[in-house]
């Protein structure tokens, strides 16, 4: 089974360049704008990585993790933060969390891809 | 000693933060711009203005990033595949506007905390066709850094006010 990616950014510059970079890879692609709109993807669609954002309106990061891992069947979903901030509060509030990863933005590809790769398998599409 | 007796060298910060994300984000080579360097200098009808505020215990401040339209239609092209001047131009290129000073802002954070001033982030705003405003708070500090990469002239500030701890 191809595995889900949960990308939730608010700015559509940043789900563009991860759409784009997971493109060639067996996955399903799915995106939200804040974390309340990301909140119901999830739980529409139990994705098995969350890609998040730190800084969002409506919702930001940290209150749809606290709602994420309120829940019983979301809850253990992994999370890697995506995000310019990189504060130690931050950094501590998201570990207490449970998240798997940090990447700071900017970012090079290929952190995120080996970061990414080791919680689900990235496989090469046949046919990009 | 205080904190305010070590002031960070903000143009030192803006200056590594601004080529840190457009090296890390677009591989683009940046130099620092002084007065015999010749490029493209729009108009600041073509400019777009990125803002974002920084606040922390010990500091208070605003970094502002400038870039030209087709500067940000290009990093549109490198960074998401998609043309910058087609379709909703303004808002595909205010969203990367913001994006990127906001990673921008994120680098100047990281240095002023390693520095002893740890601040958070706002959210950028974004304006089209205004030069860097150039009001301060009285007491603040300002740093201006100009640089030219791909033939455009960037230019970013940092404004930073320093409280007493």
């Amino acid at each position: 089974m191809t595995p889900k990616i949960l990308s939730i950014d608010d700015s559509k510059t940043i789900r563009l360049v991860l759409a784009r970079l997971f493109r060639p890879f067996a996955c399903e692609w799915r995106e939200a704008a804040n974390g309340e709109e990301g909140l119901t993807i999830a739980t529409q669609e139990t994705p098995d990585l969350i890609i998040l954002d730190y800084n969002m309106p409506v919702m930001d990061g940290i209150t749809m993790l606290r709602k994420l891992r309120e829940d019983a069947a979301l809850k253990r979903t992994p999370v890697i933060m995506l995000t310019a901030e990189s504060g130690l509060e931050c950094l501590a509030t998201v570990a207490r969390l449970g998240v798997r990863d940090y990447v700071t933005k900017p970012f090079r590809e290929e952190e995120l891809l080996a970061k990414v790769g080791r919680i689900i398998s990235l496989i090469p599409r046949t046919n990009p | 000693m205080t904190h305010a007796a070590n002031k960070p060298d903000l143009c030192r910060i803006g200056e590594r933060a601004f080529t840190e994300v457009l090296d890390v984000l677009l591989s683009l080579p940046v130099t620092v711009r002084n007065s015999a360097s010749h490029s493209t200098r729009s108009g600041v009808i073509d400019q777009i203005t990125s803002r974002v505020f920084l606040s922390g215990p010990h500091l208070s401040g605003s970094v502002h990033v400038q870039f030209p339209q087709a500067f940000v239609a290009h990093a549109v092209r490198l960074l998401a595949g998609l043309d910058g001047t087609k379709g909703d131009v303004n808002a595909v290129q205010d969203d990367a506007a913001g994006e990127l000073a906001n990673m921008v802002a994120g680098r100047v954070a990281a240095q002023l905390a390693a520095d002893g001033y740890a601040c958070t982030l706002g959210t950028p705003s974004v304006f089209r066709g205004a030069e860097l405003p150039v009001e301060t708070q009285p007491g603040a500090d300002r740093g201006r850094t100009d640089l030219i990469c791909e033939g455009h002239c960037l230019a970013l500030e940092l404004r930073c006010h320093y409280a007493n701890p």
